[in-house]
């Protein structure tokens, strides 16, 4: 069952094209990955999802319907983390929930079980009547996850989920995203940690300058773009491997290169001491396909 | 209906942590000032148009508990939920749309300024200010109309509105010049005629007029009183649609 589908889909803001015209289809199931560094486009392509901002030009549909159309009940089938916390900060954490959920338009006799599964859900059980203005960002995190969750939305967007918090916050999110996963949920979800995609994505697509780059599993996505083999090389390199560099894929990191290889003696036959010139050696991983579909420039504002 | 009536909730929900505080605030101020100006510049005239000055002056004091009431919530209140607190957004990841959050905005304001300014006319009862208990009831529903008037309009001023200081503009070019020039005090006739002019605009001088001759238990001319009610329902109208585009534009594109 197609769940979501993009053509030509287009926003500019009053002078930046912030999204060109992307296709891209997502299925029920599993979890889908929009990669992107800042500015790519990929909150933008959520709030467009989630109907927070118009579609300048082509079409965007939701359980088969234009996102500008969905009635009341076809947007409760979908549930948005938002990237901030736009938690209702005049409220306890109970009530944001119970209110939440008469924002779908659910009794107060419906929410009420709801409530309680959800806060046992994100661990905040003990504590329900605290202001959400006590709570740290972890915390907070997880109570946008379960106010997303209110309606029991078959379709989960999560816009960063982990942006700005410790390991052990993130930790903790993951669990809560492996085991919405495990429930059937279709998650969609955007990050710029490549190892957080790698762990919960099935799918990912990476999106920059408001444009597909690929689409893909993790391991289609490396396997297409990079070699399977990463080694870093202490400065300065070596006679042979300086004289050759144009010939393998490289990466200036500043006082070391990392080369990437499929066949790991191409590399050492440069090499005259291995064990003291090689730093690192590791698999290719998304995070260098991350890097060479993207570049390496750093990204301003967004 | 059931997605307002969750947002007029959450507005219940949150003001019923603050009650104490902003009831007091928006009933002890007119109620100082009717006592203040009732009983001090009172007992210097004798009459104004011949009623007692303190019964002259409550509709005027009603009318602007819901001024103040009204206005702060809808500028003040809403900016800071709109742009601090983002609770706009959260609102419209849910089937909650943008006409459902203008209207509840409006609504609550209305109805808190609504008891606010009931307040404001039993404190006036008490001082004996009020004549006829049964015609102050019957004002009311106009009041309810003044707190929309009231809150559309500050809600179309948040919709512009580009920062907080935007705010105190407002204040000394929108709600002073409702306050003093529109009639609360004493008669418009009394300013040069371009104030004059000025005080037929401002909604605060169509509520204090229709509601006045109530009050006082006079006469009610239903040509003039028809012209002041169908003055603040169109304002009304117009200041809601302007927010509602304002905020379209602001929100969505």
């Amino acid at each position: 069952m197609t769940l979501i589908q993009a053509t030509g889909l287009t926003k500019t803001y009053r002078t930046t094209n912030a999204v060109k015209g992307i296709d891209f289809t997502i299925e029920a199931g599993g979890c889908v990955g929009l990669l992107g560094p800042n500015g790519a486009g990929k909150t933008t392509t959520m709030k467009m999802l989630v109907g927070q901002t118009t579609i300048t030009d082509g079409e965007l549909t939701l359980f088969d319907v234009p996102v500008s159309k969905l009635s009341a009940d076809e947007r409760g089938r979908l549930g948005l983390v938002s990237q901030d916390n736009n938690l209702d900060p005049d409220l306890t954490v109970e009530q944001n929930l119970q209110l939440y959920g008469r924002y779908y338009g659910l009794s107060r006799d419906e929410v009420a079980p709801r409530v309680e599964a959800l806060l046992d859900f994100v661990q905040l059980k003990e504590k329900r009547n605290d202001s959400v203005r006590a709570l740290s960002g972890g915390m907070q995190r997880r109570l946008v996850i379960a106010r997303a969750l209110i309606a029991d939305p078959e379709l989960v967007i999560l816009d960063e989920p982990t942006t700005g918090l410790d390991p052990q916050a993130r930790v903790l999110i993951w669990q809560r995203v492996l085991e919405l996963k495990k429930q059937g949920k279709t998650l969609l979800l955007t990050t710029h940690y490549m190892d957080e995609a790698q762990r919960l994505c099935d799918r990912i697509i990476v999106i920059d300058g408001g444009e597909i780059l690929d689409d893909g599993t993790p391991k289609e996505l490396i396997k297409r773009h990079v070699p399977t083999q990463v080694y870093e090389v202490n400065k300065p390199l070596p006679k042979a491997l300086e004289d050759d560099l144009s010939s393998f894929e490289a990466d200036d990191l500043g006082d070391s290169v990392q080369v990437y290889v499929n066949d790991p003696k191409q590399l050492f036959e440069k090499l005259d001491h291995p064990e003291t010139q090689v730093r690192l050696h590791r698999p290719a991983n998304l995070e260098d396909v991350f890097l060479r579909l993207t570049g390496r420039n750093l990204r301003e504002g967004a | 209906m059931k997605l307002i009536s969750a947002l007029l909730l959450r507005q219940f929900l949150v003001w019923r942590q603050l009650w104490i505080g902003s009831t007091l605030t928006n009933f002890a101020n007119p109620a100082l000032f009717l006592y203040a100006f009732g009983f001090g510049l009172g007992s210097m005239l004798a009459t104004v148009g011949g009623v007692d000055y303190l019964s002259y002056i409550v509709p005027g004091m009603v009318a602007y508990s819901i001024l103040f009431s009204a206005n702060f919530d809808t500028t003040i209140n809403a900016y800071s939920r709109f742009q601090v607190q983002r609770t706009y957004d959260a609102l419209l990841a849910t089937p909650v749309r943008l006409p459902h959050i203008v209207l509840s905005e409006i609504l609550w304001a209305a109805l808190k300024a609504l008891v606010n300014g009931a307040g404001v006319l039993l404190v006036a009862a008490f001082f004996g200010g009020v004549d006829s208990l049964s015609n102050a009831l019957l004002t009311l529903p106009l009041f309810l109309l003044g707190g929309l008037v009231i809150a559309s309009i500050g809600l179309m001023f948040t919709s512009l509105a580009k920062g907080f200081e935007f705010f105190s503009y407002i204040f000394t070019l929108w709600v002073t010049p409702n306050f003093l020039f529109t009639g609360v005090f004493w008669e418009i006739d009394r300013y040069p005629w371009f104030i004059e002019y000025i005080a037929y605009a401002l909604p605060l001088h169509h509520l204090v007029e229709a509601t006045r001759p109530l009050l006082l238990n006079q006469p009610v001319d239903m040509g003039m009183f028809a012209i002041h009610v169908g003055y603040l329902a169109v304002l009304t109208a117009v200041a809601t649609a302007v927010a509602l585009a304002r905020f379209n534009k602001r929100l969505f594109d």
